[in-house]
């Protein structure tokens, strides 16, 4: 009888943990990805594949901002981004692969993130969508960083390119900012059939992110030039130390 | 000829003495306009079609009155919207 028991004991948890790893999940979250841009994110999560997709859909408010803002005119159809990694993952760094553009053309990226180290503070929590989260706090690439994670979904990845808690990110925000915030507003235990975890992107420029990065501030740094000429004479351009890299990612492995 | 002498004398040192003070009278006038100008900027946050931040930037001059400096104001963002950028508010 004893025997037995131990046997139904073992097949359960074998089954169990088999089912967990088979386990799917879709996350939606609101995403406020600067002071004047809106958006949905949608994070799959199927077996080791993760894959994260921020809508093209985007709205624009201006609202209640102080100083001017410039956004750059494009007749280009926007185009969704996505954000391709696996689960699990080999060190302290994890493949990225996710499109970005520039100007009139759309990248193909390659990055390597370093695992941020979490602080996890289990006296700290909360109910989101019907799970318990734990606080956990950390630096990502020079932002201060707070997230709600839930080990009641044990996949260690979230929105963007946050991963490394023991359970999945549902609210994540920057510190002291109104902006670079992610919010599940919907989760459900099944992925659409239809999704496809390994898009090719085959017409896309492949590159680095160092590459890509150094491109891009290269290019921003000549039209700010440019620009400046255009401006009248005794014109001065001040850059606010501060506001150097407005987005959330303000320092890269690179530069440590 | 004495007379000549000392004729010629009076008005070389009477031009002397007039021209002083004219260079005094413009150094003041000088004075008076660097004193009045004043730094008037614009600050813009830049944008990608996507809504990205792209970097932040002061544009800077020394204007002498309030309606000069809004006039550089129009002006900056009005040179944006000819380099391809909307404009808000």
């Amino acid at each position: 009888m004893v025997f037995k028991k131990i046997f139904f004991v073992i097949n359960f948890t074998m089954f169990f943990l088999h089912g967990l790893a088979q386990q799917q999940v879709h996350v939606k979250y609101y995403h406020v990805r600067s002071a004047i841009a809106t958006l949905y994110e949608d994070l799959y999560i199927k077996g080791n594949d993760v894959i994260s997709i921020q809508d093209s859909i985007i709205n624009f408010n201006t609202g209640g901002m102080s100083g001017v803002s410039a956004v750059r005119k494009s007749n280009k159809v926007v185009t969704k981004d996505y954000y391709i990694s696996k689960l699990k993952s080999n060190g302290d760094l994890k493949d990225f692969f996710f499109t970005g553009s520039y100007r009139e053309l759309d990248y193909f990226i390659h990055d390597q993130v370093a695992k941020s180290v979490w602080n996890i503070d289990e006296t700290k929590t909360k109910k989101i969508l019907g799970y318990n989260c734990i606080k956990a706090t950390s630096n990502f690439r020079g932002a201060k960083v707070t997230a709600w994670f839930t080990k009641d979904l044990p996949y260690s990845a979230g929105p963007f390119k946050f991963y490394g808690l023991p359970g999945l990110i549902l609210d994540l925000r920057e510190d002291d900012k109104n902006y670079n915030i992610w919010k599940a507003e919907k989760i459900e235990l099944s992925v659409d059939p239809k999704i496809n975890f390994s898009p090719q992107f085959a017409n896309y420029p492949k590159t680095e992110m160092k590459q890509f990065i150094e491109m891009k501030e290269a290019r921003q740094n000549k039209e700010m030039a440019d620009l400046l000429g255009k401006m009248p004479e005794g014109t001065k351009m001040e850059t606010p130390e501060f506001k150097n890299r407005l987005g959330l990612e303000k320092v890269f492995e690179w530069e440590k | 000829m004495k007379k000549v002498i000392l004729l010629a004398a009076f008005g070389v040192a009477g031009l002397i003495s007039a021209k002083t003070p004219d260079v005094k009278l413009s150094e003041k006038k000088i004075e008076k306009k660097t004193s009045v100008f004043r730094l008037c900027g614009v600050i813009v946050t830049f944008y990608d079609p996507k809504g990205n931040p792209a970097g932040s930037q002061w544009f800077l001059t020394e204007t002498e009155t309030f309606s000069s400096c809004q006039a550089y104001q129009s002006y900056v963002q009005w040179q944006l919207t000819q380099y391809g950028y909307t404009i808000t508010p």
